[in-house]
């Protein structure tokens, strides 16, 4: 199950946060968050290795899709190794929706608090409809992979 | 031989066309398992291994019987007084229960990957089945090698039991396939599926036939020699679910052209 979306503007601040694990989360957590996968972000394009697209911990696995302005992250539990690509592109095409709809979004254009709900509402139905994808296409993708 | 006993001999041979239509499918077989582990080789997944793995087991158990049929049918003694046969038919039943695993195993890492805790129960009845058929096969090499061995109560409800699995085993490919062909958005996947939904149809089919045919053999004195309809009727079924799961798992070029064409027009 998709845990949690993130809409991070690339100075580091959490815009919208959909978080089904844990709605109590503060919003220190979630600032935090948003702050490291930044800082990694910033770290790794500093030292020339490229932003990265995907983190892994021990609990949660972090896709990442960037526009200039905003970055998303979706978060996921340790997810089986057939699933990591059907999950980049969820995130992928969250990215392209949000920026479709909103792309004027970063740190110095602060958002309604309509704004914010539509855009909680529409990663919702991502999220719900990113994990219908996953059960769906999994045996399809499993089974182009290994023999189609 | 007085002509009376030629007649008799040859009543009691077993039949060419049995002997050819086991031989065309082990042969069959052969060469798609061999196209299944190719596929494993080139791409290095784990699903196209067990699939492998089935199709070896059922290829080994489809030659084990067509070999016993080359034999019996040289033999210059009867079938009913060395039924070799019925020893070979014995072996199939255990490569039978050991492609159910394989098949289960297939469908796991397809469909549910949940590993261990959903395979394994289907491998301890299959194996509990291959623990049923190795005192019959010890009997047989031991005790009594006429023909009839393989029509005991205890062996039929072993084939029973066995063909039941079978329909287990391949009846989860069948719906999961079905399922996600409906799901599927690409007229090439959804191909794909029903193929493989319908080749999980057809096998179970040829185990049911075979079950058949070993209740007409005991139950019913006109078949009491074998070769029912349901023998060669489940061979035709086995046939037919081989062609399907070629063009369903492996997707020859000029077919995977073919559905692309259908799905354009």
């Amino acid at each position: 199950m998709i845990q949690a979306v993130y809409v991070i503007s690339r100075t580091g601040l959490p815009i919208v946060v959909v978080d089904k694990g844990d709605e109590n989360s503060s919003f220190t957590d979630k600032a935090l968050f948003s702050g490291i996968m930044t800082a990694i972000q910033s770290a790794m394009e500093e030292i020339d290795v490229g932003v990265p697209k995907f983190v892994e911990t021990r609990k949660f696995e972090v896709f990442i899709e960037l526009t200039d302005n905003f970055a998303i992250a979706l978060l996921r539990r340790a997810t089986k190794e057939v699933e990591r690509n059907i999950m980049h592109e969820i995130t992928a095409k969250i990215l392209k929706d949000i920026s479709t709809k909103y792309p004027e979004i970063s740190d110095y254009n602060l958002l309604s608090s309509k704004q914010i709900k539509e855009i909680e509402d529409s990663i919702e139905l991502m999220m719900q409809n990113g994990d219908k994808e996953i059960a769906q296409r999994k045996a399809t993708k499993i089974i182009s992979d290994a023999f189609w | 031989m007085p002509s009376g006993d030629l007649m008799e001999w040859w009543f009691n041979k077993i039949p060419i066309g049995a002997v050819i239509l086991e031989t065309l499918v082990a042969s069959i077989l052969i060469v798609l398992t061999l196209f299944v582990f190719k596929k494993y080789i080139e791409r290095k997944k784990k699903p196209g291994l067990y699939l492998g793995l089935t199709f070896l087991s059922f290829t080994l158990a489809s030659m084990t019987t067509a070999i016993g049929r080359w034999i019996g049918y040289f033999s210059p003694i009867d079938y009913l007084d060395l039924s070799i046969t019925d020893l070979t038919t014995l072996l199939s039943y255990i490569f039978i229960a050991i492609s159910n695993c394989f098949a289960v195993i297939f469908v796991d890492s397809i469909f549910f990957n949940k590993g261990i805790d959903f395979t394994f129960p289907f491998v301890l009845v299959n194996g509990a089945i291959i623990g049923l058929l190795l005192p019959q096969i010890y009997t047989w090499i031991y005790v009594d090698q006429s023909f009839g061995s393989i029509r005991q109560k205890s062996v039929q409800l072993i084939v029973i039991s066995l063909s039941l699995l079978s329909l287990i085993s391949y009846g989860l490919i069948s719906v999961f396939s079905f399922r996600e062909s409906r799901l599927s958005t690409e007229h090439f996947h959804k191909v794909g599926f029903i193929l493989i939904g319908l080749y999980g149809i057809f096998i179970p089919l040829l185990f049911l036939s075979f079950a058949g045919d070993t209740l007409l053999i005991s139950n019913v004195s006109a078949f009491s020699k074998g070769y029912t309809p349901f023998y060669y009727l489940g061979w035709v079924f086995a046939l037919i679910g081989i062609i399907l799961g070629y063009l369903g798992y492996i997707m020859p070029k000029w077919f995977k052209l073919l559905i692309n064409k259908v799905g354009e027009s």
